[in-house]
């Protein structure tokens, strides 16, 4: 390209610089965050990695489910799920129960599938605390006999 | 030169145009100082968000715990603290009324203070709680640097306004610094920060190339896209060859687009019934980096302003929305990037020196295109634009060619194999503040009777506004429903702000040089030609609207930006302007270089959210397609989807599904 006064062009003004360094940084703190990612295993911004199987179903981690079960781990099992991503405070739950906590209907579908079962007490307390219509046509489909769907309301 | 204070007799009562230089000063100071504030004040509002509200909620007598915190996460009720019997106080962070009165009207709620529960909105009086954040000195400090830069701005920039309304009444109130009169310093921009072993072009290729291996390792770390992906492999599969599977494309009712699938079945060939996600994951990787190649080759950086636009440009081109419809999604190929690429090329060729070669590679170009997508019709477009405003490395009988190919396409197309158009009602679209879906689009169609024209005009006009003004999107007013919602976030605000202020960037650069009737220079040219594509490409899209459709577009808006910013950073960095003039300038073209970055850095966002979800699409996949019966007997396509779900499995993903932490969804959307 020709321009009068190469010379001009060819140094690094000020003004130059700074619109040169945002694309730059970007550039370099992406590959940087792929690169601890790849190193630790764990992504520097999104680390929340579920330490059981009632947090990877309270935090719809579909593939974490998948492999814990596949791995033999018991779809019924209770659980603690750590306060702060899902509820404020920490919880004991089944994986069934974390899944309706996070409102999350094909998470709920997903653990029926791979062989959780809920029995009537279970179930009715999963019932209540469901406060999503969908959710809640899930666990319909696998309610047990016996189970009642009333809770109590004031 | 900077203006040096020169004493031109007795200082008491004379202005010396060394004050007035510190006049012009403390206005370009004053600006500095206001973006300073509002980047300070963006940071905090981006990161902590406003300030909540405190109310007070009392459970009804039967919520137990669980019920409780299920209920505070859905009203987004935080800092939760037991104040008597079932009376708790908490920081409401969604004050949309809508949240408000389902609040209110949630039977598990007894009474509530500080809400008026007639209007659904927080009491004026409701008490402001401190930001959630366990080092309250960050938005302390924020909020103080935010005031105090404020003043200073509105002070530096009072006082420079005040010196141009009425010269002389403040400049008089600097001191002008005693400057050796008749001393002549070298000119300081000639001298002063020279790179003297950078090289621009070797810069340019650099960085794009660090982008691009970015983005390529957020494509790889996805799995193959799951259900309309699957069905094209499973037809790749039932295809005895890549041949079969082009003249099978070739008499399709819908579509013309043979190599498609043809495409599918070679790569579905190549991974040999196992090394699936390797070989199409691998070839979107390519894709990315071959389209960010081709694009920075285009640009010919020569000098450091060349390279500093060359970056503008390549967040812009990664940053606009357009973009993430090219990475985001893969069927299992991704044929809008595949067309992104095959139109960069054909504007590379035009920028060559020609031949022969050159002319036969173009004409493959768009053969290949064209059989690929519809949208590879831009080859043509991109050619004869490129021929019209100077670059002929294709020449007219190059472009002759090609317009015969087309003329035997559309032949093709509509006369032998009556193809035709798609319908109206064929796939959904966004109109206005809305996606219809085909049922809503029929009624829609209903409601205009023999004027489609009004649609297809909305279509079409909507699709050019999507890459200039980055809203609507996909159809729809993203950002004014989010006004209309009381959802404004930074990532409605962001996109909007970035395009509206490049496009008038661009706009300014056509009308400077239009007026000044200056010869077509590249600048010139990569403006006309990205006129050429948007308007064809908008065309194109006059069925139905989709962001990845534009992405063709939205490349040679880059490169239009690229033209901008090259000549605005040529403007601000002569002496053609006054300091403050060319302070304010820079530091526009400084924000909004960061505006850019930040949209680009939400590919990375995009990607590992788009991960996840496909993820879940392979894990659901195999149950649903049992329970409906679409389970498929043949054990060879059993094998295939088992495969493909194993694949997806395993690859251990970052978690966005549960918004923690929250600030990425503040800034951008998957």
């Amino acid at each position: 390209m020709a321009y009068p006064n190469m010379d001009r062009l060819t140094r690094l003004d000020p003004i130059v610089a700074l619109v040169c360094v945002p694309p730059i940084l970007l550039a370099v703190a992406w590959l940087a965050v792929l690169a601890i990612a790849g190193v630790t295993g764990r992504d520097p911004i999104w680390s929340l990695q579920p330490r059981n199987l009632s947090e990877a179903a309270a935090f719809r981690d579909t593939g974490a489910v998948v492999r814990r079960i596949d791995a033999g781990e018991d779809p019924n099992r209770l659980g603690e799920v750590r306060p702060g991503p899902i509820l404020p405070n920490a919880a004991t739950l089944t994986p069934v129960e974390a899944a309706v906590v996070s409102r999350h209907p094909e998470m709920v579908q997903l653990l029926f599938d791979l062989g959780a079962s809920l029995d009537a007490n279970a179930w009715q307390r999963a019932w209540c605390i469901s406060d999503d219509s969908d959710v809640r046509d899930s666990l319909a489909a696998h309610r047990p006999a016996g189970a009642a769907e009333n809770c109590v309301e004031p | 030169m900077p203006a040096v204070g020169v004493l031109r007799g007795p200082a008491v009562g004379l202005v010396t145009p060394g004050a007035h230089t510190a006049a012009r000063r403390a206005f370009a100071a004053g600006l500095i100082c206001l973006g300073i504030a509002a980047a300070a004040y963006g940071i905090l509002h981006v990161t902590f968000g406003p300030r909540p509200f405190s109310i007070q909620v009392r459970w009804a007598p039967d919520v137990d715990d669980v019920r409780r915190q299920v209920a505070e996460r859905r009203y987004g009720l935080s800092q939760g603290e037991p104040l008597e019997g079932r009376t708790w106080r908490y920081a409401l962070n969604d004050r949309s009324p809508t949240n408000v009165r389902a609040l209110v009207s949630d039977a598990v709620i007894e009474d509530t203070q500080n809400i008026d529960r007639t209007a659904f909105q927080v009491s004026p009086s409701a008490p402001r709680l401190s930001d959630q954040t366990s080092h309250t000195w960050i938005p302390v400090g924020l909020r103080g640097v935010t005031v105090l830069c404020l003043i200073l701005g509105l002070i530096g920039i009072g006082l420079g306004l005040i010196e141009r309304a009425a010269p002389g009444t403040t400049a008089a109130w600097f001191v002008p610094r005693q400057r050796r009169v008749g001393v002549t310093s070298p000119d300081p921009i000639v001298t002063r920060h020279r790179i003297r072993y950078l090289n621009p072009r070797a810069a340019a290729y650099g960085l794009a190339s660090l982008i691009a291996v970015a983005i390529a390792c957020d494509v790889l770390w996805m799995p193959i896209q799951g259900d309309d992906s699957l069905s094209n492999l499973l037809i790749a599969q039932r295809s005895p060859s890549v041949w079969a599977s082009f003249n099978d494309g070739l008499v399709s009712q819908s579509y013309l687009r043979p190599f498609r699938i043809a495409q599918i079945k070679a790569l579905f060939d190549v991974a040999q019934g196992s090394d699936y996600w390797l070989v199409y994951r691998g070839f979107h990787a390519l894709l990315v980096g071959v389209a960010i190649f081709l694009f920075t080759r285009v640009l010919r950086v020569s000098t450091m302003i060349d390279f500093a636009a060359a970056a503008f440009a390549l967040v812009t081109l990664t940053g606009l929305h357009t973009f993430s419809g090219t990475v985001r999604e893969a069927f299992p190929i991704n044929h809008y990037l595949e067309i992104v690429v095959f139109c960069l090329l054909a504007l590379n060729l035009a920028r060559s020196r020609g031949g022969i070669w050159v002319d036969a590679a173009a004409v493959l170009t768009f053969a290949v295109a064209t059989l690929t997508l519809e949208s590879g019709l831009l080859i043509w477009v991109v050619a004869a634009a490129a021929w019209a405003v100077g670059w002929r490395g294709v020449s007219a009988r190059g472009l002759v060619l090609m317009t015969a190919l087309l003329v035997g396409y559309a032949y093709l197309r509509f006369v032998h194999l009556s193809s035709g158009l798609p319908e109206l009602t064929e796939r959904s679209s966004g109109y206005l503040l809305s996606v219809l879906d085909p049922p809503e689009l029929r009624q829609l169609q209903q409601r205009f009777g023999a004027h489609p024209l009004i649609f297809y005009s909305y279509n079409v006009v909507a699709s050019a506004m999507s890459v200039l003004f980055s809203e609507p999107q996909a159809g729809v007013f993203e950002t004014v429903r989010a006004w209309l919602d009381d959802t404004m976030l930074p990532r409605a605000v962001l996109p909007v702000t970035t395009s509206v202020v490049t496009t008038g960037l661009i706009v300014w650069t056509a009308m400077h040089r239009a007026a000044r009737r200056r010869p077509l220079d590249d600048t010139a040219r990569f403006i006309l030609v990205c006129v050429a594509v948007l308007g064809a490409n908008a065309a194109l899209s006059f069925a139905y609207t989709r962001d990845e459709i534009m992405s063709p577009a939205g490349a040679f808006y880059a490169l239009a930006a690229f033209g901008a910013m090259r000549d605005g950073l040529l403007t601000a960095t002569t002496a053609t302007m006054s300091r403050a003039a060319r302070g304010a300038f820079a530091l526009l073209l400084c924000v909004l270089a960061v505006g850019w970055a930040v949209r680009s850095a939400g590919v990375h966002y995009i990607l590992r959210s788009q991960a996840v979800k496909q993820q879940a699409d392979w894990v659901g996949l195999t149950h649903q397609w049992r329970r409906s019966g679409l389970w498929p007997t043949d054990p060879a396509e059993q094998r295939l989807i088992l495969r493909l779900r194993a694949d997806a499995v395993r690859f251990v993903l970052p978690n966005t599904r549960v918004d923690h932490p929250a600030w990425p969804t503040r800034i951008w959307t998957d």
